[in-house]
């Protein structure tokens, strides 16, 4: 299901985020975050798989790296910008003040369709590659099963799960480079309305209530 | 085919107007709620409310609220 560099690439991040969160404050809310955390990018890839195998794909997940940092074609670095790990201990500094408030966005997702999904589907050779709305529905699967997570977290008991899920679907909402966000917003931008409009009420609660 | 155009039915509910209109709705009455303070105009004369993250996301569901309301609107 996963292969080796998949598990790699999550283990670091459930590292990095839990750490991030918590600062290790106590061991044990350090160890709640990284089960928090590993629960959370777990299921998120799961459904992600799970849906991508629905329309005949598979995903890869790898943490989040970015080349090129403007309009122009020369504006790239030599090297990847590893994104997804120095983001959370970045925002960690610039936001202290809120608690438990990181940015959680690291994992991004390539998807390849499978050798028979154009026989399958749609005739042969017509709509082989992936079309966008596809993709945009295999993230929006995993933000969704994020916002439901944090719906039982808050109904269940368990505040910090609760809040780090919405935490997790509101960075990875956002429209930019390889995340999820952007994914959905060009694939369907109803669809990012709906997600957007959920995770945002869930957001606002977070602040005001939990 | 049966499949198809159930799958396809699914794919499409959200682009359907009553549910558009109905996201849009929450997402404006939502939006308000966070914004709350700001509604009034107050905000402007009085220097002890600073910037707040609750109003920005009832901003940010105000402006989600206005593309599903344009997309209910235009969509025939």
């Amino acid at each position: 299901m996963l292969n080796k560099d998949e598990i790699i690439a999550v283990l670091i991040s459930t590292i990095i985020l839990a750490f991030s969160i918590t600062l290790i404050e106590t061991w044990k809310i350090f160890f709640y975050a990284l089960a928090s955390v590993f629960i959370l990018l777990f299921a998120n890839i799961l459904v992600k798989k799970i849906t991508a195998f629905y329309y005949d794909a598979e995903v890869e997940v790898k943490l989040w790296e970015f080349k090129r940092f403007g309009f122009r074609q020369h504006w790239y670095t030599k090297k990847p910008f590893p994104a997804g790990a120095l983001f959370p201990i970045a925002s960690k500094i610039v936001l202290f003040p809120i608690n438990s408030f990181v940015w959680m966005a690291s994992l991004v997702f390539d998807v390849k369709a499978k050798t028979y999904r154009a026989a399958k589907r749609h005739g042969l050779y017509s709509f082989s590659e992936m079309t966008e709305d596809h993709i945009g529905y295999i993230a929006a699967a995993g933000i969704a099963i994020n916002l439901i997570l944090a719906l039982i977290g808050y109904l269940v008991g368990f505040p910090l799960f609760s809040k780090l899920n919405i935490f997790y679907a509101f960075f990875n909402m956002l429209p930019i480079s390889d995340l999820d966000g952007n994914k959905i917003f060009f694939g369907n931008l109803v669809l990012w309305c709906f997600l957007a409009t959920l995770t945002l009420i869930a957001l606002g609660y977070t602040f005001l209530l939990v | 085919m049966k499949t198809k155009t159930l799958k396809r039915n699914r794919e499409n509910f959200l682009k359907k107007r009553k549910v558009t209109a109905a996201f849009a709705v929450i997402a404006l009455v939502g939006g308000f709620i966070f914004l709350n303070r700001g509604i009034t105009g107050n905000i402007i004369l009085d220097s002890r409310y600073s910037f707040n993250a609750v109003s920005l996301i009832g901003l940010l569901l105000i402006l989600c609220s206005s593309v599903l309301i344009a997309y209910s609107i235009k969509k025939r």
